[in-house]
C-alpha cells in the first residue's frame, strides 16, 4: 500500500494541531473512502472533514482514485478566498 | 495576448489595480474586479484578516481558471488575476482581476466568472479578526 503525505490547512489544521502527516492508504480507492479514513483517525474534526473535498497532487479528485507512493493529498475544507 | 495568474505575499500593490498592461488595440473592452478587505462582516467590526493558502495548488488553480475563462468566453482574451496572501487590514486589496477582450460582453462575463470560480475552488482560507478580540475562519464564501 502506498505511503502518502496528507496536508491540512486553516481551521482543520488548527483543530488537528497538525499541518501534515504520512499515511498508508490503499492504492486503488476513492475520494470518499479516503476522507472517511482520515475522519476516523481524527474524530475531533469529523464535522470539518465532512464538508471537505480531496485533492491529490494539487488537483481535486472525486470518485475512484489511484494513489502512488509519495503522492501529496490535501483535505480542502470550504474555501474562502477573494 | 497576455495571461498572468499569480499569488502575492501581502496586500496587492497599487500596480496590481490597473489593467494598463492588458491594453491592446485588438481589445476594445477591459473589465476589472478589485476585492477589498471590508471593515465589517455580518454586523461585526473587522479589524484585520489573514489568508492561509495551499500554495502550489492555488497557483495551479489560478492558471486553470484563466484557461477556463478563455475557453468559455473568448479564446483571444488577455487576463490578469492576482490574489494576496497573509495578513491584511481593512482597505487593503486582496484580489485583482483584469480581462481584456474584443467586446464588453465577454470581458464582463469572464471577469465575473473568474471571481466566482475563484471563490469556489481556490485553496485559500480567510481568518477574520474582530474588534472584540475574537477571530474566526470563514466557512466558505
Amino acid at each position: 500500500m502506498p505511503s502518502v503525505r496528507v496536508l491540512y490547512f486553516a481551521q482543520l489544521r488548527e483543530r488537528l494541531n497538525c499541518a501534515e502527516e504520512t499515511l498508508t492508504l490503499p492504492e486503488n480507492t476513492d475520494s470518499t473512502a479516503v476522507l472517511a479514513l482520515i475522519a476516523e483517525r481524527h474524530p475531533q474534526a469529523r464535522d470539518v472533514i465532512a464538508s471537505a473535498r480531496l485533492a491529490v497532487d494539487c488537483a481535486f479528485v472525486s470518485g475512484a482514485v489511484t494513489l502512488c507512493d509519495g503522492a501529496e493529498l490535501a483535505v480542502i475544507t470550504p474555501v474562502s478566498g477573494g | 495576448m497576455i495571461r498572468h495568474a499569480a499569488l502575492h505575499d501581502g496586500p496587492l500593490p497599487v500596480a496590481a489595480l490597473t489593467p494598463a498592461a492588458l491594453i491592446a488595440c485588438e481589445h476594445g473592452a477591459v473589465a476589472s474586479f478589485v476585492g477589498v478587505v471590508r471593515n465589517h462582516a455580518h454586523g461585526r467590526a473587522v479589524v484585520g484578516l489573514a489568508y492561509d493558502c495551499y500554495r502550489p495548488m492555488a497557483e495551479r488553480v489560478l492558471a486553470q481558471l484563466v484557461v477556463e475563462a478563455a475557453n468559455t468566453f473568448d479564446a483571444d482574451l488577455s487576463a490578469s488575476i492576482t490574489h494576496g496572501l497573509g495578513a491584511m487590514l481593512p482597505g487593503d486589496v486582496s484580489v485583482a482581476i483584469h480581462i481584456a477582450s474584443a467586446h464588453r460582453v465577454a470581458a464582463f462575463a469572464a471577469c465575473r466568472h473568474l471571481i466566482e470560480r475563484l471563490k469556489q475552488d481556490l485553496p485559500v482560507w480567510k481568518r477574520e479578526r474582530y474588534a472584540d478580540g475574537s477571530e474566526a475562519w470563514l466557512k466558505g464564501s
